[in-house]
């Protein structure tokens, strides 16, 4: 059982009292509910009808919940605190398929993106290497630069061509529930920062209408019951546009990736000793949320996928119980009962969206930089993420190029979010030409074994595209392991560094003539390092055996091989 | 690339390691150590040693022995995560008392 951080009151298997575990799903739930946003901006980009607009709401609503429910629960689920939010990554391709082929088109190609998330939930180690994190971080930069547009739309009442006449009240809206929203997240603290968004949206709600720019609601909104059976569409499935395939391929993807990201992030909360991802338990929570995605795709619904805001609220929280989860999920399911308060969330004003859009464009462009960043960067790679960047700005500013381009590469091709990510795929795969997996070089007791270990690992690492955290973890282990070796004279004179990288593991074996060295599995006393060299090499020895994720004695050849493996 | 000072906080002697403590370095905190009085109360501050390898491990323990010898007590603080594992592993922190920082040993120690 992973050991509770101090900051942490509730972890994941713990039980919190009755009313805090209401309290917490609250705020869970309302915080998920507000992200029905993106479905509306998805339903008005498409010009769905009042009634279409409801039903895909209400069915993202009730699959969000049940996915909620089905993540959090031990076992069957992830067994650990994930809340549903609408699926942003579904943003591009609900707005392109709504507006080619209606309900029935998205439901198709929800259907497709849902399988492919599934299948990478199956491969995940397997397709590592095509998926890099530079990779996932150009696509996840390119989804807040793909909402610049319409965030900034709405934020300024622009509908057609921009005019000079520009209503200055929709941008003082968006401003005011734009500078609400970002002054409570940075400068307040407990509740105010918990409900900064619901905080920012109800003070721009409330000024758009003093000013005139909050739309009246629909004739049929009045009609709508505060409580009744929720509603669900069988749109029918269509996957008549092979255009938009590969970008739903790519949504699945990127969903898969997004939650990957997020189980992440709660396990690290969660666990004082983390060192590495779980994809199993990733695995597990993927595959409740594809669950979830098919059911909402066939009842006409916007996906789904874990929230990273539900990462922040359990963190300042301090609960992660995935009980608190499971009261969330079962709270959103009985807000879908409420055509009420989901005719209410469908009127929001624009510039109060625009703002929110913003805010989150904001967040997704630096989320993505902060994966990119996550590995070490070779020349290839900085060109890999720059030209891809470049690709998909390129077509946000110069969108008149693409339509040069054949009509059906059009939908595939406007989208700076394919196109980018397409291109780094193919830049990430061209860019690995030439590269070997394993390196070596020989080291001689002259030298300083940190300073030969941090340049040789730093260097592969940069090649390979290797975790920071990984290599900066090694360097200490593969210099303990090369001094000992040389200056105890296990190895005589010199010794061969050997490091290997698949994705899976960084494996670093120090090659050398002389005696094995033996691996104790109880820790010596550290008087043997006032010993001969054997009691210092059997101390060193443990200590590698521990420090490093696994440590192997063999041969190679007629050498000793110590090899120390670092998991990636 | 290793910097050491000496600081005198009242009785208690304080040592303070910049850099790397490895098998290059450590000779000469061994030097430094061996020429200050043994007895009495030494703080070894490694709040900015970056990497401690069994070398200077085996330094720490030579000197805790002849500080204990000769009646004395020695501690080390403000151990960043890295070093702290070694120590942690070594057995060290249970054989050497360790102060989150100069601050708290000096006011724990005095």
């Amino acid at each position: 059982m992973p050991r509770k951080p101090t900051n942490i009151l509730y972890s994941a298997d713990e039980k919190p009292p009755l009313s805090t575990l209401l309290i917490l799903g609250v705020q869970h739930a309302t915080l998920a509910l507000l992200f029905i946003v993106y479905p509306l901006v998805a339903a008005v980009e498409a010009g769905l009808s009042f009634d279409d607009t409801q039903v895909f709401i209400t069915s993202c609503i009730i699959f969000m919940g049940l996915a909620t429910l089905l993540e959090c629960l031990p076992k069957r689920g992830a067994g650990m605190l994930l809340v549903q939010i609408p699926n942003m990554a579904h943003m591009p391709l609900a707005v392109q398929s709504l507006a080619a082929g209606g309900p029935a088109l998205y439901a198709g190609m929800s259907l497709i993106a849902a399988v492919s998330q599934l299948t990478l939930s199956r491969f995940m180690g397997a397709l590592r290497a095509v998926f890099p994190p530079e990779v996932c971080g150009v696509a996840v930069t390119m989804l807040g630069v793909a909402l610049a547009d319409p965030a900034l739309r709405r934020a300024f009442g622009i509908s057609g061509a921009i005019t000079p006449d520009l209503d200055m009240r929709y941008a003082l809206v968006s401003t005011v529930t734009l500078v609400i929203i970002i002054a409570l997240a940075i400068f307040s603290r407990g509740m105010l920062r918990l409900f900064a968004v619901a905080i920012g949206a109800a003070v721009g709600w409330s000024l758009a209408a003093y000013v005139g720019v909050a739309p009246e609601p629909s004739p049929s909104f009045a009609t709508l019951p505060y409580v009744d059976l929720p509603r669900l569409g069988w749109p029918g499935i269509s996957f008549f546009s092979w255009a938009l395939i590969p970008a739903a391929i790519i949504t699945g993807v990127l969903s898969a990736v997004d939650m990957v990201g997020t189980v992440v992030s709660m396990q690290r909360m969660d666990d004082a000793d983390w060192r590495r991802a779980d994809l199993d338990q990733a695995g597990r929570a993927i595959q409740a949320n594809t669950l979830a995605d098919m059911g909402t795709a066939v009842t006409g619904g916007f996906a789904s996928a874990s929230s990273s805001a539900a990462v922040g609220v359990a963190f300042a929280t301090g609960t992660t119980a995935w009980r608190v989860g499971a009261v969330s999920g079962i709270l959103i399911i009985l807000a879908a009962f409420s055509p009420r308060l989901i005719g209410v969330l469908t009127i929001i004003p624009a510039p109060v969206i625009g703002a929110i859009l913003i805010y989150a464009a904001a967040f997704l462009t630096v989320a993505g930089m902060e994966l990119i960043l996550s590995r070490r960067l070779s020349d290839r790679r900085i060109f890999t993420v720059g030209l891809a960047i470049l690709t998909g700005i390129a077509v946000a500013i110069l969108p008149d190029l693409v339509r040069l381009t054949p009509d059906w590469a059009q939908p595939i091709l406007e989208s700076p979010l394919s196109i980018a990510t397409a291109v780094a795929i193919v830049l990430n795969l061209i860019f690995r030409i030439g590269i070997r997996q394993e390196a070596s070089r020989a080291v001689t007791a002259e030298e300083n074994p940190f300073t030969v270990a941090t340049e040789f690992l730093e260097h592969q690492g940069d090649l390979w595209g290797a975790r920071r955290d990984v290599i900066a973890a090694a360097i200490p282990v593969v210099a303990e392991g090369v001094e000992m070796l040389l200056d105890t004279g296990v190895a005589p004179g010199t010794l061969e560094m050997r490091a290997h990288f698949d994705e899976e593991n960084f494996d670093v074996a120090l090659i050398y003539d002389g005696e094995p060295i033996a691996i104790p599995t109880h820790r010596p006393s550290p008087e043997d390092l006032l010993g001969d060299a054997q009691a210092v090499a059997r101390f060193v020895g443990y200590m590698l055996s521990k420090r490093a994720d696994k440590l192997n004695v063999g041969m190679d050849g007629t050498r000793q091989k110590l090899t120390l493996r670092f998991e990636h | 690339m290793i910097h050491i000072d000496r600081i005198v906080a009242g009785t208690i002697v304080v040592t303070a390691v910049k850099g790397r403590l490895d098998s290059s370095s450590s000779p000469k905190l061994e030097e430094f150590l061996a020429g200050a009085p043994s007895e009495g109360t030494i703080l070894l501050d490694f709040a900015e040693l970056t990497y401690i390898s069994s070398a200077g491990l085996r330094v720490v323990l030579k000197a805790t022995k002849l500080v204990r010898g000769a009646g004395g007590t020695l501690a080390v603080c403000g151990l960043i995560p890295q070093v702290h594992e070694v120590f942690d592993v070594s057995g060290f922190s249970s054989l050497i008392p360790i102060h989150p920082s100069r601050e708290a040993a000096l006011a724990t120690m005095t």
